[in-house]
């Protein structure tokens, strides 16, 4: 259940990080189409949603609320890394 | 000009109102963050810094191993009292109260015997363990601990005042979430600084509101004076005392501790207690006095059972009930992490170090933005911080790891041997505050913080080497608390060589763009 | 945001930041204290549960109050809504009494 809420926190915050214009552009090498941008928005909201329930589940509504707010600082960070020192792809 | 109450002029109010009361309180906070950090492994820093007890097992071997030395040695005591250990420490202390003598509230109890896990009474080399930096966390040290806890709950507050403005000064607050420039001096130690406080700010908020309200009647005693004649009244109210009983000068044999540790686990959904206390033992009135050890519940607060002490029948028992009493003692217990499991203890950890290194960016980009403006030009104010920077964020560190090197080197038969730990810590910091001031600061930096690095990394080769607790010896033992503290140490010393080898390289690269530019200029004459 | 920085820093002399100071430190604490004890007699609940609840919330008035201050576009401003604030709560939690 860690495991799972972590990885839900990392791809949430992932999503929500490519859809903004410039780690976007490092990540593919053009800028988001609006209707991309959004998708891309919701689907990190959600998959962040998607954790705080899987906290819930697993810790219940007394330790989970905890759990949750801990696992997205542990999930944010390595998004935070891979977008620092993965290298750029330019578009071919 | 007239300033309104506009959105951007609220925000530059406290862009400033964020640089003055970061400042002014940057270094305070620093010890604060750090040793709350590291207080997080409080019981296994003790567990490390005491090698001749092994882990315990089984609680029950070492409470009746207790009961049996008290027995033993303080038969006609007036009150014992046993301090078992949580599940990640080692060793019960016992103490006892003879008739007519007032306790022992703080520092050394004379009559303190430690249990070692087989229940057996054992010595151990004296040292304050990993208490050490929780007290200096909360209480600081070489003054009174009354005024410590003002300086920190002072600096808390701006911390908190520091956690607002900072919210407020950042335009794009989840933009910059994700951006981390690095290599570009002044610009990166702002992108580090935003990350490292955005990425864990709801641990930075709750772990500040948290703190102030653990000391909270200290700083705001104003609500307990509008509603209580005296301070006493609250806490009569508040934490009432058990009336103590008069013995009644007829000998009975104390009930088996067995079924009472039994009863107390069923009514406390398995919990344990943390601190045992039997009043008038030997006597007819005896009294057993279970208090839930702060581990295994969220909520801190009195959570007691009172037995007959010699039928072994609950008498009373008392757990927080009332609303307001389990907010603060949630607070309270989520603060301390008492409470948390692994996973989440390593949560709180890293999200205390993030803070740490929040707290040390943003001291450090005061100078580089100051550096920045002021070129080659002197100026007192700002050569004072430089070094000071210096001193606190690489100084404190490597005087902890002091601490650490003087726990395994004074004799063990040394006076004062605990005290001495600590002065080796603070000689250790006034060294390196010494050094800061003496070394041009690109250089202290790399050299506080490489021996640092070393000083962590040759701790476990010590240990392996001389105690009978190393890594291997931990390792084949099961031990996974002393297995996790040498494995810590050497990811910490390998973390500090990597500090001061990237500060190291910034430096080089900085020194060869000055020099291409002078060659230039040198070049077109 | 450079150019108004620049007037910022001129605009605001000194003795306007030490004011602010002057302000946050007794000042703002002194009207949290004034809160605390209207909200500890006014909350309704417990004796205990008032008292707890509103020394809880003492560290978030405070807070407040502070951002308040430095927000203001004078420290004389500042300081008399301080002082409007707190003579109310003080009042307020006399009656209350």
């Amino acid at each position: 259940m860690t495991l799972l809420a972590l990885l839900l926190s990392l791809a949430g915050f992932t999503a929500l990080a490519l859809a903004m214009d410039r780690h976007h552009h490092t990540a593919t090498g053009a800028r988001p189409a609006k209707r991309r941008k959004r998708l891309l928005q919701l689907a990190g909201i959600l998959a962040l949603t998607l954790a705080f329930v899987v906290a819930i589940a697993a810790w219940g509504w007394a330790y989970g609320p905890i759990y949750w707010l801990g696992l997205l600082t542990a999930g944010a960070a390595p998004a935070l890394l891979a977008l620092t020192y993965a290298p750029p792809r330019r578009k071919p | 000009m007239k300033q309104g109450f506009t959105k951007q002029g609220f925000r530059q109010s406290q862009a400033g109102l964020h640089t003055w009361s970061g400042l002014l309180v940057g270094w305070v906070l620093y010890l604060i963050f750090l040793n709350g950090a590291v207080s997080y492994w409080r019981e296994e820093i003790t567990r490390w810094a005491q090698p001749e007890i092994g882990a315990t097992r089984n609680l029950e071997t070492v409470t009746r191993g207790a009961i049996a030395h008290l027995q033993a040695t303080a038969p006609k005591a007036a009150s014992w009292q046993i301090m078992l250990p949580d599940e990640r420490a080692s060793g019960a202390t016992t103490t006892y109260r003879e008739k007519g003598k007032k306790p022992v509230l703080r520092g050394d109890d004379p009559t303190a015997t430690l249990i070692g896990p087989d229940g057996k009474p054992t010595v151990a080399r004296d040292t304050e363990g990993g208490d050490v930096f929780y007290r200096l966390h909360f209480d600081l040290r070489y003054m009174p601990v009354i005024w410590g806890r003002w300086v920190v709950g002072f600096c808390s507050m701006f911390m908190l005042v520091a956690i607002v403005s900072g919210v407020i000064t950042h335009k794009k607050i989840f933009a910059d979430f994700f951006t981390f420039r690095p290599g570009k001096g002044q610009r990166s130690w702002l992108d580090g600084h935003n990350a490292l406080a955005v990425l864990a700010l709801p641990f930075h908020a709750m772990i500040t509101y948290t703190g102030l309200v653990t000391l909270m009647v200290i700083y705001v005693p104003f609500g307990v004076t509008a509603n209580y004649p005296t301070l006493k009244a609250y806490y009569a109210e508040s934490a009432p005392r058990l009336k103590p009983v008069k013995p009644t000068g007829q000998p009975a044999p104390l009930t088996d501790i067995g079924p009472v540790l039994a009863t107390a686990a069923r009514l406390w959904d398995g919990g344990q207690p943390g601190i045992i206390r039997i009043d008038n033992p030997g006597d007819k009135a005896a009294r057993i006095v279970l208090t839930r050890r702060a581990s295994d519940k969220l909520v801190d607060g009195r959570w007691e059972i009172v037995f007959d002490g010699v039928t072994g029948k609950v008498r009373s028992s008392v757990a927080p009930t009332s609303a307001g009493m389990i907010t603060r003692g949630g607070m309270i217990g989520l603060h301390a992490g008492r409470f948390a499991p692994m996973t989440l203890r390593w949560l709180f950890f890293l999200s205390g170090v993030a803070g740490t290194a929040m707290v040390a960016t943003g001291l450090v980009l005061w100078t580089a933005k100051r550096r920045a403006k002021l070129g080659t030009r002197f100026h007192l104010g700002f050569w004072v911080v430089e070094r000071l920077n210096v001193g606190a964020v690489a100084g404190l560190p490597l005087a902890m790891t002091g601490f650490l090197w003087a726990n395994r080197l004074l004799p063990t038969g040394m006076a004062h041997r605990a005290d001495w730990e600590v002065h080796t810590m603070f000689l250790a910091w006034g060294a390196t505050l010494l050094h800061a001031f003496v070394r041009p600061p690109n250089k202290a930096w790399i050299e506080q913080l490489s021996l640092t690095g070393v000083a962590l990394l040759l701790l476990p080769v010590f240990d392996q080497a001389a105690t009978p607790r190393g890594l291997i010896d931990s390792l084949k033992a099961g031990d996974g608390a002393l297995v996790g503290m040498e494995l810590g140490l050497l990811v910490l010393g390998a973390s500090f060589l990597a500090i001061a080898w990237r500060t190291a390289r910034s430096q080089a690269k900085r020194r060869a763009k000055d020099a291409a530019l002078v060659q230039l200029a040198q070049a077109r004459g | 945001m450079k150019t108004a920085d620049v007037a910022n820093a001129k605009g605001r002399k000194g003795w306007d930041v030490t004011a602010r100071i002057v302000l946050t430190i007794p000042g703002a604490y002194a009207v949290t204290a004034a809160c605390t004890m209207l909200l500890a007699r006014t909350i309704p609940a417990s004796r205990l549960d008032a008292t707890l609840w509103a020394t809880i919330a003492a560290f978030g008035i405070y807070a407040a109050l502070v951002v308040w201050v430095f927000a203001a576009s004078s420290a004389l401003r500042a300081g008399l809504v301080l002082l409007a604030i707190g003579a109310i709560a003080g009042l307020g939690a006399m009656w209350a009494a």
